[in-house]
């Protein structure tokens, strides 16, 4: 009996120095994080008096447990990606841009090219249409701008011309509720990176003598078809 | 045993494609005009030789055969057949002399476009076209879509003896007046009237929206005759997005609606006979195809994000929908929108409104008439089926006048129907195996056969030689509704074919 008792306590006193030991192994860790921080505001505060040494003063003397709670420096996951960021992107892939450029700014560069068409909705706004002039890479945008804006534009993109060259930034939209569902850009800025240049047909006599020369065949054909046949009946 | 041509047959044949050509060659001079004026001196130059060379050419298939003699039915057949595509093949020399193609192929595609009235197009760089060559577009339209036979007739060149047969060998049933002559000239007058009313609207509208009063006039002018001969050619890039004006897309869609009225039904309101337009089986069929399409149409686009309030999907749905069903293929939105944003319900719905299109007319596809002729039949079969055996079912239908259902006239509307589908499905295939998506395989491949024309971007300059080879086939038996085609194939590939004589038996 005396015998059982007697383990019955070495083992009770076997576990609790189990217990510190297992104690003392999680706590080991946390007492560099302890004196890191304990280092680190103390570097925190270190850092702040040296710059204020130097004269610089960019931290106030401040408890860093309570910068952590200003509402902040807190992140919100339902914060919106932020729209300042502009796409520069070619004409081609708006032309060809799924619903992720869809409400995003953008920035191409293009042709003017036809006309300016006068908004139905507003009589400030206008339609111009930007082409690309990437090579192999097709592709237009109906841009909406303001009339002051389309002044920018000293020739339109046509035959025997080529339209002055803008810059257009402004949101992409892919189907517009403004606009009963048109693809188009609002443009928040817009300037011209090259004028427009006329380029006419020069009127060269020789380029017509292959023509007229087949012209001339033509007629004397129909007149020697016109003889057989008068003579054949 | 099949028909052979003969050599006389091939003689008779060359004399009359030589005198369409020669005539045809008429239809590059409003384009050698505007280019005089506008002072566009390279497509002068252009539209000058081609005018010759298509004279030149007519001549000496004139002179294969100085005296024709009278056209038989079959050799007519072959001579409307061949025409489209010989006509094409000249109207793409100038096109491609533009420098507006990658390839001669892809010039020789929007010829067959223009002249079929499909209205897809290859061309690059079309913002910077010239006068001249938008006027050329609108030209093959315009002598497309009216038909070249109805053209020659109502100039007045082909005379009684084969004008026809031609005439009813390019897919025209209308008969307005008994005599042809008399027809065809109705049917230009019909259409000169809308297209003259029409320029002057639409070129007032575009004054009000800013452009130039000649531009303004010149745009009138090509979106009048694709409107009304449900063409599809626009002369810009985006087609009629590019004017941003709802009145004009509201007129646009009723010069279509009127485009693809019967020119029988139109003489009938031109007459006051306005109930009997009313009455008509095509009318009726329409109004009934309409309702479903729309309410479907409607129901797949309110589920689609983008297109589900109701300004986006009244104006750019309810345009797309009577481009389609009058297989004009005029856009008010663009391809990518149509592909990304519709949604495939209403995507393919568009295809089903293109396949079946619309009245006579100018519009392509099926046609209601032959819809509402395989319904009756339907009726027809269930009436014998439910009736007692001695009974004589007759069924009856409204077109302009009341007349009775033949078994002519079902087997002729049903094979019709069938080889629509059948080729339908075969363009599937092969844009398939060019491997592009199904859905958009279907699409084009119903836009090319029913000379719909809208894209979903399979079309496009620098395609694969083969599939475009393979639109451009659709596009032309889609025109001439097949059966000419296939005679002419068949006639063609007996010709050609050695002939076996047959050994006697022996004792």
């Amino acid at each position: 009996m005396t015998s059982k008792i007697m383990n019955g306590g070495r083992n009770i006193l076997e576990l609790l120095l189990a217990l510190v030991l297992l104690a003392s192994l999680c706590l080991l860790p946390a007492a560099p994080a302890w004196a890191e921080k304990d280092g680190s505001k103390k570097a925190a505060k270190e850092q702040v008096e040296k710059e204020d040494d130097t004269g610089v003063l960019l931290l106030e003397h401040v408890d860093p447990d309570e910068v952590d709670d200003e509402a902040k420096n807190r992140i919100n996951p339902q914060q919106p990606p932020d729209s300042s960021f502009i796409y520069d992107v070619s004409i081609a892939d708006l032309a060809n841009a799924d619903s992720y450029l869809s409400g995003q700014v953008v920035q191409v560069v293009g042709e003017a090219v036809g006309d300016v068409i006068k908004a139905e909705d507003d009589p400030d706004y206008c339609w111009v249409v930007v082409a690309s002039v990437d090579r192999g890479m097709s592709g237009n945008v109906s841009v909406y701008m303001r009339k002051t804006q389309a002044e920018a534009i000293d020739t339109l993109g046509r035959y025997g011309a080529t339209g002055t060259m803008l810059q257009v930034r402004g949101k992409f939209n892919l189907v517009c509720k403004t606009h009963s569902g048109v693809s188009d850009i609002h443009a928040d800025f817009v300037s011209a990176t090259e004028e427009g240049v006329k380029n006419p047909d020069l009127l060269e006599v020789q380029d017509f003598f292959p023509g007229v020369g087949l012209a001339f065949a033509a007629i004397v054909l129909l007149l020697l078809y016109w003889f057989v046949r008068e003579r054949a009946k | 045993m099949w028909p052979r041509l003969t050599l006389s047959d091939f003689r008779t044949i060359c004399h009359y494609l030589g005198s369409l050509l020669l005539c045809s060659s008429c239809m590059y001079l409003p384009s050698l005009v505007t280019g005089v004026v506008f002072g566009e001196w390279n497509a002068v130059e252009r539209y000058l030789m081609a005018a010759a060379i298509s004279a030149i050419a007519g001549v000496l298939l004139q002179f294969v055969r100085v005296q024709p003699g009278r056209l038989s039915r079959r050799q007519a057949m072959v001579v409307t057949g061949l025409i489209w595509v010989v006509l094409a093949f000249f109207a793409s020399i100038p096109l491609y002399m533009s420098g507006h193609y990658l390839s001669f192929l892809d010039a020789f595609f929007d010829g067959v476009s223009g002249l079929t009235t499909t209205g897809a197009t290859v061309i690059v760089d079309i913002d910077h076209l010239s006068n001249a060559d938008n006027m050329f577009r609108f030209m093959m339209h315009l002598v497309g879509g009216l038909g070249l036979i109805v053209v020659a007739l109502s100039l007045g060149l082909l005379g009684k003896s084969g004008g026809a047969s031609m005439y009813s060998s390019e897919a025209r049933s209308e008969h307005v007046v008994p005599n042809v002559v008399h027809t065809a000239r109705l049917i230009s007058r019909i259409a000169l009237v809308f297209i003259v009313l029409s320029t002057g609207i639409l070129a007032v509208m575009l004054l009000f929206s800013g452009m130039e009063p000649v531009r303004a006039l010149l745009h009138g002018l090509w979106m009048a005759i694709t409107g009304f001969v449900t063409g599809g050619y626009a002369p810009t890039s985006q087609s009629a997005l590019y004017y941003h004006s709802f009145p004009m897309e509201v007129f646009l869609m009723v010069l279509m609606l009127f485009g693809t009225i019967n020119f029988t039904l139109h003489d009938e309101i031109w007459r006051g006979r306005v109930h009997s337009f009313f009455r008509d089986m095509e009318t009726v069929t329409m109004v009934i195809w309409l309702l479903v399409v729309v309410a479907v149409f409607t129901a797949a686009l309110s589920v689609s994000q983008d297109f589900n309030a109701l300004p986006a999907m009244l104006r750019r749905g309810l345009f797309m929908i009577v481009a389609a069903f009058s297989t004009t293929g005029l856009q008010n939105i663009t391809t990518n929108e149509m592909v990304t944003c519709f949604g495939s319900g209403a995507f393919l719905m568009i295809a089903l409104v293109m396949a079946v299109g619309s009245a006579g007319g100018t519009a392509g596809g099926i046609k209601f008439y032959r819809v509402g002729i395989v319904f009756k039949s339907i009726v027809a079969s269930l009436k014998e089926t439910l009736s007692p055996d001695s009974a004589h079912v007759v069924v009856t239908y409204y077109h302009v006048g009341r007349r009775i259902l033949t078994h002519e006239t079902s087997r002729e509307a049903l094979t019709v129907f069938v080889l629509y589908v059948a080729t339908y499905a075969v363009g599937t295939l092969v844009g398939v195996a060019a491997g592009y998506d199904a859905t958009q395989a279907i699409f084009e491949s119903v836009a090319m056969t029913s000379n719909g024309g809208l894209s979903s971007g399979i079309v496009s300059p620098g395609m694969q030689p083969f599939l475009e080879s393979v639109y451009i086939f659709q596009m032309w038996a889609g025109r001439l509704e097949f059966l000419t085609l296939l005679a002419l194939i068949v006639q063609f590939l007996a010709s050609v074919t050695p002939r076996f004589k047959k050994g006697r038996a022996r004792d």
